[in-house]
């Protein structure tokens, strides 16, 4: 669907992008993850035809978006990060505009659907919460049925409502068979939202893979907490395991790299002590671990 | 086309929402004819120049360079041309849109001035309103895109507030339209010359229409517009 090879971007003397490169899939969620001022927006914007570069090829479905950026906008609907209306433009009325320029007939539907109909459809856009805006701005993004859609910081500024609300939207949008491109500083988001992540570090692609496949592939350990009736584990340990830390609430704290083989190991010790476990939590890497390893931090 | 005129129905009705768009286009301008058709109709007092049209003038200078630039300025600012420009409307739709809907605003407040002043003020109509209309139309485009033209050198809304005064303030002492141009000194006369509202008053004076002073407009609108739409598209086109 999306072909972006060796993508080069520079502010002056500053190289933003240093030939990044990657595809996106027909009918999937992609997130581009990265810290701020790591790229996200420069790359999505390039895509979207909004902004210049240097070096590099993009291509929408064969299409490229240098040579007919026209072409590109009639299969693209656009969110951007920092995005308005006229403060008196009701809903209705943005509808009917987008429309227009789009040459395709008023879709309530869509403002039905992300919940901008009934009282909302006659509200001036200055009187919509920040949640109703989005809303309103990805009902307008798809206004001409776009295959590809290309959310910039979709849920930035939401709270836990309208962010579970969106995420629920933009899956059905993607069940629907639209292929999704998500820039994102949100790991949480990326995680529980994308079926593909690359992390853009130092004006490349430092990782990339579904959220399982960088989990998995990566070097950070897994932390299991347990804790037992008799605190069997306080002193008393299985020959090879190393406990980290025994937390202020009782739990025994283990760092491993595979958490089955180390319960494999540690449930036999705790019944052969005539102890049970009262609660157990295994915390795996996520991938905040994973882009702060690639970032160079530490968790 | 049907979409540009989607585009200006729109347009026109959330600029009647808008309490600042009426405060600049209509009731400002519709006080300040009250206030001086009431002076001058006291005073007897004789400017030289129909109240009807310097008034129109007056009205017409203050949607262009405060009212019209400030929408412009404040479409780039808050995001709203990305918004435009990401769904693909394209870049000259909104200052040309903005610019048609002023002039329709500005037209029904100078047919307004023209057609009650005579009831109100005992001032005499035109004696041809055609041509009183399509010269104030004139003077109206020549000074939008002159707004237009300044939207494009400020950034923030702040900043155009005090520059655009710039504009306005010698629009309203040195074009003759409060009083007599020839009183002012040589210097400040020179510089009222290069304003539209200067240029209108020359050309419509109780005399009748004078071409030079109609030639010099029409080509200030040219290139007023030329230079402003090659900037505007400039500055919408991310480098």
């Amino acid at each position: 669907m999306i072909k972006v090879n060796n993508l080069q971007r520079s502010y002056g003397s500053k190289q933003v992008l240093k030939g990044v490169s990657f595809s996106v899939n027909q009918g999937e969620i992609f997130a581009l993850l990265g810290a701020n001022g790591a790229g996200k927006t420069t790359t999505i914007e390039c895509l979207e035809g909004l902004r210049k570069w240097n070096v590099g090829e993009i291509e929408v479905e064969g299409v490229s978006v240098a040579k007919s950026p026209d072409k590109i906008r009639k299969i693209l609907g656009i969110q951007l990060q920092s995005t308005a209306l006229a403060d008196n433009m009701t809903a209705k009325e943005a509808m009917q505009l987008f429309c227009a320029w789009h040459s395709v007939t008023y879709r309530g539907d869509l403002l039905e659907r992300f919940d901008m109909g009934g009282e909302y459809l006659n509200k001036t856009y200055v009187s919509l919460s920040t949640g109703r805006k989005r809303r309103l701005h990805l009902a307008l993004a798809l206004c001409h049925r776009p295959r590809l859609l290309v959310l910039d910081e979709p849920t930035a500024g939401l709270d836990v409502e309208g962010r579970n609300t969106l995420h629920q939207e933009i899956r059905r949008l993607r069940d629907e068979g639209v292929t999704i491109l998500m820039a994102t500083h949100d790991m949480a988001e990326a995680e529980t939202l994308s079926d593909y992540i690359a992390i853009l570090r130092g004006g490349v692609i430092a990782r990339e893979g579904t959220p399982m496949e960088l989990t998995a592939a990566s070097d950070i350990q897994s932390r299991v907490l347990v804790k037992t009736r008799n605190d069997s584990l306080r002193e008393i340990l299985p020959h090879g395991l190393e406990k980290l830390e025994t937390t202020p609430e009782g739990y025994s704290v283990f760092k491993c790299k595979d958490a089955a083989e180390l319960l494999l190991t540690l449930l036999p010790h705790i019944q052969k002590h005539g102890d049970t476990v009262t609660d157990l939590r295994v915390a795996r890497a996520s991938i905040e671990d994973i882009f702060l390893s690639v970032a160079g931090g530490a968790k | 086309m049907k979409a540009f005129l989607v585009q200006l129905r729109i347009q026109v009705k959330s600029d009647l929402r808008d309490k600042g768009i009426l405060m600049v286009y209509y009731l400002v301008p519709l006080v300040f004819y009250a206030v001086m058709g009431s002076i001058m109709k006291t005073l007897e007092m004789d400017s030289g120049t129909p109240l009807n049209f310097s008034i129109t003038i007056f009205a017409l200078s203050m949607s262009a360079f405060l009212g019209m630039p400030q929408a412009l300025v404040k479409a780039r600012e808050t995001g709203i041309l990305d918004a435009y420009k990401a769904a693909g409307i394209p870049a000259w739709s909104m200052p040309l849109a903005t610019i048609v809907i002023s002039t329709f605003h500005i037209m029904i407040v100078a047919l307004v001035i023209l057609f009650s002043a005579p009831y109100l003020f005992a001032s005499e109509l035109p004696g041809n309103i055609g041509l009183y209309l399509l010269a104030v139309l004139l003077i109206a485009l020549c000074s939008e895109t002159l707004g237009a033209l300044l939207s494009c050198f400020v950034k923030k809304q702040n900043t155009l507030t005090l520059v655009s005064q710039c504009l306005f303030l010698p629009t309203i002492m040195f074009s003759g339209i409060m009083f007599p141009a020839n009183l002012l000194p040589k210097p400040m006369q020179w510089i009222g010359e290069i304003l539209p509202a200067t240029q209108g008053m020359h050309m419509f004076s109780q005399a009748g229409l004078h071409m030079q002073p109609l030639i010099i407009l029409c080509a200030m609108t040219i290139v007023f517009f030329a230079v402003s739409a090659s900037l505007f598209r400039r500055i919408s086109a991310r480098k």
